[in-house]
């Protein structure tokens, strides 16, 4: 009688004890899979690529979030936090004609001199020559010393740049596919990540 | 009696360059063709290096050859928060989160510490003309117990900057110089035109309500704006009755 109602309690306790660890690993983890919820999937760069390929040229598009100006003789640059530059002509002020958008994932400061454009990015400096736009050429990329594994989820992008990130889901990064250079924001099904 | 009086006129006219080229920003000098940042920029130019700034470093990069610039140096900044960097004649002035950092660039590949001047935690850039720096700070995301004022601050002695007078805002972010006028982005309050000739005594001349404005740059005769609703330009050939040119919308 005595050491049945012994065992028992052997069992209740060591039952409670995975319950506390599983709930210790939900917290640390995830709060639990969601079915469905927005989060970020990592934007991989190809293995064969460079990652000048991540920064190129493309048809202008509408301003969402706007950052930091620049004004080079007759173009007015807009920066789109985290994700590039608006080139506009602005020879006539009144109307500022769109030429074309600069994907640079990561940017949000800029400045340019002889026409060689600088641009932050998540991997370092980046020189770009705007002499023939809407065509560009990355003359240079002089990267940051410092070793991170991957860019911050762009949770929180602000004027400043990338805060302290806000707790999401994102889509775990499997490194067979390549290093992975940006997030996008999408519909995820049964995240199994959250940071 | 009359070599002495051309040597004297010589003399003088030597010197009133020596000043004038003291007082002007290093960034329009030398250098080849640069443009123009507004005063949250991280990115300046000094005659032909680029003056960066990434978390607390600073990095310095000869751009002399645009298209091949070459990094020289970083430097701690011993400093977690900051923001921003303007170039004034042989200085450097850094907003932090709690207060704006000199440096000389009288060794212009290796910045040099002179002075601080410490303030309240809060958001802010710095822009310079003459003897004043001009200082906004602001509450917001990542400041949220700041104060929100605009101080004016005596540089002429630039080893002990000194708090001229403090004036309170709604929301002051974005500034831009231009002669005896301060234009100030204040946040949802929009755009005001401040006269500072006497810096003892501010005065706002006017206010155009924009949507929550951030930066201004002050380039010739146009003024163009962020705000959280796009980029605004204005004619500013008259200082303090802009004429609206465009507006940039933003989708969001």
């Amino acid at each position: 009688m005595f050491k049945i109602q012994f065992i028992n309690i052997k069992i209740i306790a060591l039952l409670s004890f995975i319950v506390m660890m599983n709930a210790c690993r939900d917290r640390d983890d995830f709060q639990s899979i969601p079915g469905s919820v927005r989060g970020f999937k990592p934007v991989y760069l190809d293995k064969n690529a460079k990652y000048e390929d991540s920064i190129y040229s493309t048809v202008s598009r509408a301003l969402v979030t706007p950052g930091k100006i620049y004004v080079y003789q007759s173009f007015l640059l807009i920066n789109e936090l985290g994700k590039g530059i608006h080139i506009y002509d602005n020879s006539n002020p009144t109307t500022p004609v769109p030429i074309a958008f600069i994907v640079v994932p990561y940017n949000f400061d800029m400045a340019v001199k002889d026409n060689v454009l600088y641009a932050d990015s998540y991997i370092g400096l980046v020189a770009i020559d705007i002499n023939n736009l809407p065509d560009i050429t990355v003359s240079k990329i002089i990267k940051y010393e410092r070793n991170q594994k991957f860019p911050p989820l762009p949770v929180d992008f602000t004027w400043g740049g990338w805060g302290r990130s806000a707790r999401t889901y994102f889509e775990c990064i499997d490194e067979n596919r390549g290093v992975v250079i940006d997030w996008e924001e999408v519909q995820l099904i049964e995240p199994k990540c959250y940071k | 009696m009359k070599n002495i009086l051309i040597l004297i006129v010589l003399i003088s006219f030597i010197s009133a360059c020596k000043e004038d080229s003291s007082s002007f920003p290093a960034s329009a000098d030398g250098g080849g063709t640069t443009g123009t940042g507004g005063s949250m920029a991280k990115y300046t130019f000094s005659g032909n290096y680029l003056y960066t700034v990434e978390k607390q470093f600073l990095t310095v990069y000869d751009v002399t050859n645009a298209k091949d610039p070459q990094k020289l140096t970083s430097i701690d900044l011993n400093n977690n928060g900051v923001e921003t960097i303007f170039p004034y004649g042989e200085y450097l002035f850094f907003g932090t989160q709690n207060g704006m950092l000199i440096y000389s660039l009288s060794n212009p590949e290796r910045p040099s510490y002179i002075s601080t001047y410490t303030h309240i935690v809060s958001c802010d850039p710095v822009v310079v003309s003459g003897n004043i720096a001009y200082v906004t700070l602001s509450t917001g995301n990542r400041c949220n117990r700041g104060v929100n004022q605009l101080e004016l601050i005596d540089i002429s002695n630039i080893q002990q900057p000194r708090l001229i007078r403090a004036y309170q805002y709604v929301n002051p972010k974005g500034l831009a110089i231009a002669g005896d006028y301060l234009y100030l982005c204040d946040g949802s309050a929009g755009l005001k035109i401040l006269d500072v000739k006497n810096p003892n005594n501010v005065k706002m001349i006017k206010q155009i309500d924009l949507f929550d404005t951030y930066d201004v740059i002050k380039k010739g005769d146009i003024l163009t704006i962020t705000g959280l609703d796009g980029i605004y330009q204005y004619d500013c050939s008259d200082p303090i009755n802009l004429k609206f040119l465009s507006k940039i919308s933003s989708v969001k």
